[in-house]
Order: structure tokens, then C-alpha cells, then sequence
């Protein structure tokens, strides 16, 4: 354990609490939709890689979701992806722990509305 | 502008990604071909011969820069644009010395693949 403070995943702040609304053209709907669901998915294959120190599918998530986050609307999603590979790279169990938390959470709070 | 010929190929094993760059394309009234990953892509564009590839550089099968190379030697003289991560560094230029015409930086912004796609498309033999 380093003495680095790191963000407690069980941590509950005011701002972890409210909804992240996000406002998309409607003709994106079909593919966002999609895009989202597949993150839900995504999500237990990193905690199912993280479970078996699988850094290598770990840093692939990773380097996708840093790839598409941005472009779907969600930048937030491209940053974290980034985190991920990073934290694939270190072998960094710990912090990716707490990065699926993040994701997690983000995506409990995220509402898309198009127009 | 006519949709009779394909008009430009999305190489690109991460769905999301090639959904979001098909659809883009096609909000453009461009035509698209898709390929997941590099040896569709080398077949396609040789049996197809579309204006422009958009080619992802890591992909299963044959890597990006395997099918860009592979083009280049069977004569395929249109441009390439690596779809990548990495906007500078080894990889970057890899993908130039391995064919590849330019690069577009992931996360794609779509005012920058529109740009790019239309001033390819708008030369002469182009489609648009």
C-alpha cells in the first residue's frame, strides 16, 4: 500500500448522488441505446476479469472505451477508459476496483434524453 | 452525388466504434462498406475498390498495418487513413511507413471525419 490517497469506491458524496443528464440528437437514439447496453455488459466482464488478473482483457475494455466514450456524448466514459488501460498496464488491482465502482455508478446515474 | 459505387470502407473490430463512424458516414449520404477486421478490409477494398478506407490498426485476424501494407504491395493507390489511438509515437508512425495516407485521432470527432472524408471524396474520381 503506497501512501497515495485513493478515492474510497464505497465513498458517497452529494455530487455521486445526482443525475447526469446528457442531451443527444434524436437520430442517435437506436445507436446510444446499443452503445449503453453494451457498457452494462462490459462492466462484468471487467469485474470477471479482475476476478481472474486478466489485465490484458482489462486494458482492451479499456483502450475501446477510451476510443468510443467521447464520440457516443459521453467524455466522462473516454477518460475512464483511459484510466483503465492505465491501470491494466500497472496491473493495478486496486484501482481498477475502483474504477468499475466509478463506471458503475456513472452509468446508475446517467440519463440520455434526445431531441 | 450518386450511391451507385461504395464509396468508403470502415475497417474497425470495436462495434461501437464502426457503428458511430457507419452512421456518420451515412448521415453524409455516403455509401460504406465494413470490414471487422483487416483481412475482410484487404479483400474488400481490393474487390471493391472504394474511394477511401478508414482502417482500425489493431485488429484481430490481420492487424491494420498487415492489410495496409498488403494493399499497398497488390496496387491499391487510394488513400488510406489510420483509424488510431495514437496521434503521435511509434505507433503513428508505423502506420505511415506501413501505407497509410493520414490518421485519425480516436475518439473520432465527427466534424473532423466529415472534413476529411469530404475533401477526399470531393476529388476528382470521388464520388461525392
Amino acid at each position: 500500500m503506497t501512501g497515495t490517497r485513493r478515492t474510497n469506491p464505497a465513498e458517497i458524496t452529494r455530487d455521486s448522488l445526482q443525475p447526469r443528464v446528457v442531451w443527444l440528437e434524436k437520430d442517435l437514439e437506436q445507436l446510444v441505446t446499443r452503445f449503453l447496453r453494451r457498457k452494462e455488459d462490459e462492466l462484468a466482464r471487467l469485474r470477471q476479469a479482475l476476478s481472474g488478473a486478466d489485465f490484458e482483457t482489462i486494458r482492451k475494455l479499456g483502450h475501446d472505451l477510451k476510443g468510443a466514450g467521447e464520440g457516443f456524448g459521453f467524455p466522462e466514459l473516454s477518460i475512464l477508459g483511459a484510466k483503465f488501460e492505465l491501470a491494466a498496464r500497472a496491473a493495478d488491482a486496486e484501482l481498477i476496483a475502483v474504477h468499475i465502482t466509478t463506471m458503475e455508478r456513472y452509468l446508475k446515474r446517467l440519463q440520455v434524453r434526445f431531441d | 452525388m450518386t450511391q451507385a459505387e461504395p464509396a468508403v470502407l470502415v475497417a474497425e473490430d470495436n462495434e461501437d466504434i464502426r457503428e458511430l463512424v457507419v452512421h456518420q458516414l451515412r448521415r453524409m449520404g455516403v455509401n460504406v462498406l465494413q470490414a471487422e477486421n483487416g483481412r475482410t478490409a484487404l479483400d474488400l477494398a481490393l474487390s471493391r475498390q472504394p474511394a477511401l478506407v478508414l482502417m482500425d490498426m489493431d485488429m484481430p485476424v490481420m492487424t491494420g498495418f498487415e492489410a495496409v501494407a498488403e494493399l499497398r504491395l497488390r496496387g491499391y493507390t487510394k488513400p488510406i487513413y489510420a483509424l488510431t489511438g495514437h496521434g503521435e509515437g511509434p505507433e503513428a508512425e508505423r502506420a505511415l511507413s506501413s501505407g497509410c495516407d493520414a490518421l485519425l485521432a480516436k475518439p473520432i470527432r465527427s466534424d473532423v471525419l466529415r472534413a476529411h472524408v469530404q475533401s477526399v471524396l470531393a476529388r476528382p474520381g470521388g464520388v461525392l
